[in-house]
């Protein structure tokens, strides 16, 4: 996960404050206190936004409001040391309204400019994720823009609860039982979630995808 | 799993721009809303009779106390001023300390209808003490509290005055230190280890209370 150095990132004088502490702040009053935590996972947050709902207005909503609802709402937040992994959960939430109300099945992505053209401005096109490796090698921008406009029509088509588990699971990287606990779905269900995602992926790519 | 997965995994990790400001948005929206009040002290209640304390003195529960009581002649009834860390058990003259008046709370109330409440708190050590309650939004900005002119034993005051009605409220120290008014007499289902108050004003306008604290 990439963070960005910008702002308070939770660091007061020459300690990094644990979650837990900065959550602790934030609850005595000290509204401050929250740029730390904003600072801290608004990256991860706003991956999962984007990845699930395709277009940057509504992920930017979503992540906006769920932020703020995680503010209002911290004194319920019971595990204070993984604050992240509730504001997730808000997140998941947040974007399962905003993509039921657009009710688009057929999603308009738009492509990342920005970061397409940070990658190929560093030369690289690895972004903060280390090298495009593999058995492609390395993509010029163009294959790269082409194979991420495939990657995300090919998402854009998937159901929504399907797109929802695909993202935890493979992208977020979290277990069945920590998505289990989020997203309120049990984990047989999630499984077939998952495996359904992967075949329509696999489906919807083979043509893209050139060994 | 599967490499093409596994690639399209990879690919989606990778961050994704932010729209600009977002932080700044973030924390504006948050800022509105202003700092957390601990939900024990907002449920808490405390009835204060203006007509009882002025013909019933009352004895506070808490320690230490140290209640002074002020001639009715200003109409003016202590509920109660409590000097921190005393151990010499030194009383303050608060009645000789000169108030000043605090800015205003956004709710403007005519001196008809409302009374003037004098808060007061005893912190020696603080830098910085605000009164925060429902009168004014829980802003830690709103109202902060004055060091009295002549004081030795950081004595901060604030006068506001308060309508009708119930009214919570604590002090932050410092911007991160809740300290409730532990002079005020806590409700008989207070079993929380930090208290805060809340002191209702009759109606009828034209009186004055002090409410005193430690931290």
């Amino acid at each position: 996960m990439t963070v960005t150095p910008a702002g308070n990132t939770g660091v007061f004088g020459e300690v990094e404050l644990t979650d837990s502490a900065l959550v602790g702040r934030v609850i005595a009053g000290d509204v401050e206190a929250f740029t730390g935590l904003v600072a801290r996972y608004r990256d991860r947050a706003a991956r999962y936004a984007m990845r699930m709902l395709g277009d940057p207005d509504d992920a930017d909503e979503a992540l906006q409001d769920a932020f703020v609802r995680a503010y209002r709402s911290l004194a319920r937040c019971e595990d204070r040391d993984r604050f992240g992994a509730w504001l997730l959960s808000i997140v998941i939430n947040r974007c399962r309204t905003i993509g039921a109300r657009t009710g688009r099945r057929e999603r308009t992505f738009v492509r990342d400019e920005a970061a397409l053209l940070d990658a190929a401005g560093n030369g690289g096109l690895g972004g903060a994720g280390g090298g495009f490796g593999g058995k492609t090698g390395g993509l010029d921008v163009g294959e790269r823009v082409a194979w991420r406009d495939e990657i995300a029509r090919a998402l854009a088509q998937l159901d929504a609860v399907y797109r929802e588990a695909f993202l935890l699971k493979h992208v977020e990287e979290l277990s069945y039982e920590e998505m289990s606990a989020m997203t309120g779905v049990g984990v047989s269900a999630l499984k077939m979630r998952v495996k359904r995602a992967c075949d329509q992926m696999r489906v919807l790519l083979e043509a893209a995808y050139s060994p | 799993m599967d490499e093409l997965i596994d690639r399209v995994a990879r690919e989606l990790r990778e961050p994704v721009s932010l729209p600009p400001g977002f932080d700044a948005r973030v924390m504006a929206a948050v800022r509105a809303i202003g700092p957390h009040v601990p939900d024990e002290i907002r449920d808490r209640t405390m009835r204060i009779r203006v007509g009882s304390w002025l013909t019933r003195p009352r004895t506070l529960r808490v320690r230490p106390i140290t209640a002074i009581a002020v001639g009715a002649a200003a109409a003016a009834v202590f509920v109660g001023a409590v000097i921190i860390g005393a151990r010499s058990g030194r009383q303050t003259p608060l009645n000789a300390v000169p108030v000043t008046i605090a800015a205003q709370p956004a709710t403007t109330v005519s001196p008809a209808a409302g009374s003037l409440v004098r808060f007061i708190l005893v912190a020696p050590k603080a830098r910085r003490v605000a009164l925060l309650g429902d009168f004014n939004h829980w802003d830690p900005n709103a109202t902060p509290l004055s060091p009295a002119a002549s004081s030795s034993a950081g004595v901060w005051v604030a006068a506001v005055r308060l309508p009708p009605g119930r009214h919570a409220y604590g002090f932050v120290v410092d911007g991160s230190r809740w300290v409730a008014d532990p002079a005020a007499p806590r409700s008989l289902d207070d079993d929380y280890g930090t208290p805060t108050s809340t002191i209702t004003v009759a109606s009828g306008g034209g009186n004055e209370l002090t409410a005193g604290g430690k931290s």
